[in-house]
């Protein structure tokens, strides 16, 4: 079911561009496993820092599955305004 | 020895009858579940999870180039990730130790038991080094 668990509700605007994506907490663990997966089929490149994120993935993983744990609030909320209308504001939110 | 070897002695010894011994028991019984042997530091407000939070306030007074960040971590969810220091860059690590801190020497997970537990200050940085120019507001705290 598309509304079993948690949601990570992306919202992202740039200048005019805005984008709002809810995002449920089971499909993006989903698809991290399926990047551990494709790794394991076509190497990391034999770069050091995505082999050790490779092994913390299990360790993301869980923590996602706990995410909700605290409620509904605001995981990140950034708001950058570098004046003439360059705005940016980004929000990550938990529901 | 304690108040209910004590007690049994006595009965043992013939100074006092099983009867009295049942009651003295029983007294003590009440007396132990009256007084908690340790009491709870604080009083935790049920089904709140402590949330890690780290504010920072940057910018110019002329409201150009202002920055905001908000980010807030369950305590659960932050002790998970305590391990995730592993993934940070060689070069980033080397900048840290110049600057004589060594990130791999640090034991998160007991740093956050302990903010959790209560043994440490909920405000663990605050930083005002605004100005009239700017400058920045940085405070991480746990509630």
């Amino acid at each position: 079911m598309l509304t079993k668990g948690h949601f990570l509700i992306i919202h992202f605007r740039i200048k005019r561009f805005r984008l709002w994506l809810p995002l449920p907490l089971y499909i993006l663990q989903e698809l991290l496993w399926q990047i551990v997966e494709l790794t394991d089929l076509v190497g990391t490149f034999g770069n050091k820092e995505l082999r050790e994120m490779k092994k913390e993935m299990p360790t993301i993983l869980v923590a996602l599955d706990s995410i909700g744990e605290g409620g509904q609030y605001d995981l990140v909320d950034i708001d950058v305004d570098g004046g003439d209308g360059d705005r940016v504001k980004i929000v990550i939110k938990v529901r | 020895m304690d108040e209910k070897q004590k007690i049994l002695k006595m009965v043992e010894d013939g100074k006092i009858t099983a009867q009295d011994a049942i009651e003295l028991l029983d007294a003590l019984g009440q007396d132990d579940k009256a007084v908690p042997p340790n009491p709870p530091k604080a009083t935790k407000v049920p089904g709140k999870k402590k949330m890690f939070r780290i504010r920072i306030d940057a910018g110019g007074s002329n409201g150009e180039g202002k920055a905001k960040v908000n980010v807030n971590i369950p305590i659960s969810v932050a002790k998970k990730l305590t391990s995730l220091t592993k993934v940070i860059p060689d070069s980033a690590k080397s900048e840290m130790e110049k600057e004589g801190f060594n990130i791999d020497e640090l034991n998160l997970k007991e740093l956050l038991e302990a903010i959790e537990s209560g043994e440490m200050d909920e405000e663990i940085v605050d930083i005002d080094a605004s100005s009239e120019e700017g400058g920045a507001k940085v405070k991480i705290y746990v509630d």
